[in-house]
């Protein structure tokens, strides 16, 4: 993929390097201060020494069992979510497209409820796989939907909306039949606080390659961009390079949920503020939200930690709070440009 | 959920006042049953209920009233039992024969209805919201059981008979318990100084119960030291974080079947640095014995199990 990317600009432009430095310092900074903060009173200049220099007390325990592994899941969350979220705008040319507006987290909690609560005794083989069957499930109908040709964007939009809206009502009904809503109550609001290595572990393939994939093939998800007739003339079968985005989506918003529940909006709001910053150049928009998913949803996580202190505000709450006021101004100023 | 939440703090906060004259009900009843032979008015947290007769058609919304109305003889025909009825067969270690009519959270009101009761017996931060439906059903008393502490669940026993027209039975069953426990207190080692903390543990996080909670007050009864103080029954979403900073020296962890986030922390370096975990005193116990079950026969199981648990006494 060298110079004959259509889209032209190239992610080493310096302004672009800079605005990505920037986002990366900043990001640095909240995870320091993520890491610095919690409920324990270990003062939060001894976590920074202990996050440089380790050693065996409890406290270095604390650290690099609890914090570090937080910071480090919000990190790969965001990363996954952010990514999704350009992906799936791109394969519905719909701004309003997200793996939370189009049910693909809903799809992976659903599966996700009905294996701890229905079946309990098949949650011993972890979140993983009932979430991918789940998302997988409702991102080759979200596919098969587009890749018919015989609904408009906006049609795809209100299907996908539709079928959110019905698989969340399911999880109520599975949750209120069972009077279980109390137990994953947290899980459901989307929350970082089960956080630890193993979680990490889990994720960490699939956003590796998952957001490997989506940067290398970004040139071809640039012409799915494109209006689809003029995909097609430009020799592209947009069917393959569409399913290759839906199960990217699908990897990476599944494998989300199932170590941190459908945290929302992050998916939706990073695709915006990235183009608003560096334009719509299809590499530059993913490679920026590698960043800047983790930076929000580290901030997020943070403030949740803080407002409700000692206790914690679910960052699902926190995401939806910042996000939906942030996704209108964005709107606004689209409309007023 | 998590405003529901917040509302039933609320609630249970805002009804202190109507706990408390709850409280004072037994100096005030005991004038009224010498002369009870028609109707008695009984007081409970939502007011006054009148009930005449002796009610033999109940149903009971928590599992709580159900194991108050066993120790008073009563069989209650229907029974909001979550659609488990093996758990009710824990509850009262043995099998009786009720309707179930839905959940605890969301009784079916056609189907209690259907029962022609003649006593309903209701959470007050469950079913406050239909007690004006119930009440229409049949004659309902609302009393704290999900929030309820060790001394509200005695009190209701109490309420419960006298509604059933057998309050000095309800006397008699208290008077009784209090011996029972007694006897069992005396096996606890005197100058017992450790922090004692039951943890709910769920599929993501743990419910921190503080000494206001049903087993938290059982604890402070017997002579325990509960590791939080808290008006507060119960602080949900707790992470591992704050576990090893309430710091417990004995920790019982009550699980369902199926996997909790018990398995996990097990597994996290951190979980070790807890004194309970250091110390080898964490327990795994029964969820619905523990945290769901509330009542005089539960808190004497709870102490036995603390008993041969922590001091490998019978």
């Amino acid at each position: 993929m060298m110079s004959d990317d259509a889209t032209g600009r190239w992610l080493t432009g310096p302004k672009v390097l800079l605005q990505g430095l920037l986002g990366f310092g900043l990001l640095a900074a909240v995870m320091l201060a993520s890491v610095g903060f919690g409920v324990s009173d270990l003062p939060a200049a001894s976590t920074l020494r202990l996050l440089f220099m380790p050693d065996l007390s409890p406290g270095s325990a604390l650290v690099w069992n609890i914090r570090v592994p937080r910071v480090a899941l919000a990190v790969l969350v965001g990363t996954n979510l952010a990514v999704a979220g350009v992906l799936i705008q791109t394969l519905t040319r719909n701004p309003l497209a997200s793996p939370q507006t189009f049910g693909i987290n809903a799809g992976a909690s659903l599966a996700i409820v009905l294996c701890l609560i229905v079946l309990p005794d098949l949650a011993g083989a972890g979140t993983v796989w009932p979430a991918f069957v789940g998302a997988m499930a409702v991102g080759f109908a979200m596919w098969a939907l587009s890749a018919s040709g015989t609904m408009t964007d906006t049609t795809l939009a209100l299907a996908g909306i539709s079928i959110q809206l019905v698989l969340a009502a399911l999880v109520q009904a599975i949750l209120i039949s069972n009077n279980a809503a109390q137990d994953i109550v947290y899980w459901l609001a989307g929350s970082l606080n089960g956080a630890q290595w193993n979680k990490v572990w889990t994720i960490l393939p699939f956003t590796l390659v998952g957001g490997s994939v989506a940067l290398v093939a970004s040139r071809h998800f640039a012409i799915l961009a494109l209006d689809r007739t003029t995909g097609v003339s430009l020799g592209q079968n947009a069917k393959y390079v569409g399913g290759l985005a839906a199960l990217l989506i699908v990897v990476l918003a599944g494998s989300a949920v199932a170590v941190s529940g459908p945290i929302g909006f992050i998916g939706l709001l990073v695709p915006h503020i990235v183009r608003r910053i560096v334009g719509s150049d299809q590499l530059t928009v993913i490679a920026i939200s590698v960043i800047a998913g983790p930076l929000l949803l580290n901030t997020a996580d943070l403030l949740g930690r803080i407002v409700a202190f000692p206790a914690e505000m679910p960052v699902g709450i926190v995401t939806a709070l910042i996000g939906s006021p942030a996704f209108l101004v964005i709107l606004w100023k689209q409309r007023a440009r | 959920m998590s405003h529901g939440h917040l509302s039933r703090r609320d609630l249970h906060k805002g009804t202190m006042t109507a706990i408390a004259a709850l409280l004072a009900a037994p100096v005030v009843f005991r004038s009224q049953i010498a002369t009870a032979s028609g109707t008695r008015t009984i007081a409970h947290t939502l007011g006054t209920t009148q009930i005449s007769g002796a009610p033999s058609r109940v149903v009971a919304l928590e599992y709580s009233f159900v194991q108050a109305l066993d120790a008073l003889g009563v069989v209650p025909v229907g029974v909001a039992d979550d659609k488990q009825p093996q758990r009710v067969d824990q509850l009262l270690g043995r099998h009786i024969d009720y309707k179930s009519v839905g959940t605890r959270l969301e009784p079916n009101l056609e189907l209690v209805s259907a029962l022609a009761p003649d006593l309903i017996i209701a959470d007050e931060i469950r079913h406050s919201a239909i007690y004006p439906q119930l009440q229409a059903i049949a004659p309902t008393i609302v009393l704290n059981s999900w929030e309820g502490s060790y001394q509200t669940i005695k009190d209701s026993v109490v309420v419960i008979a006298d509604a059933l027209g057998e309050r000095s039975q309800g006397e008699k069953v208290v008077a009784n318990h209090q011996a029972t426990i007694a006897a069992l207190v005396a096996k606890i080692p005197t100058g017992e100084k450790r922090r004692f903390l039951l943890a709910v543990a769920t599929p993501d996080s743990m419910s921190l119960h503080t000494s206001s909670s049903f087993t938290g007050s059982v604890f402070k009864a017997i002579g325990l030291t509960p590791a939080i103080d808290s008006s507060d029954a119960v602080e949900s979403g707790a992470g591992l974080e704050r576990l090893i900073a309430v710091d417990p020296d004995i920790l019982l962890v009550a699980t369902d079947s199926g996997r909790t986030v018990l398995d996990q922390w097990k597994t996290n370096g951190a979980f070790g640095n807890i004194s309970a975990v250091r110390s080898g005193m964490v327990f795994e116990v029964d969820r619905n014995q523990f945290a769901r079950f509330r009542g005089l026969k539960t808190a004497e199981m709870i102490v036995r199990e603390v008993l041969v648990k922590v001091y490998g006494a019978g």
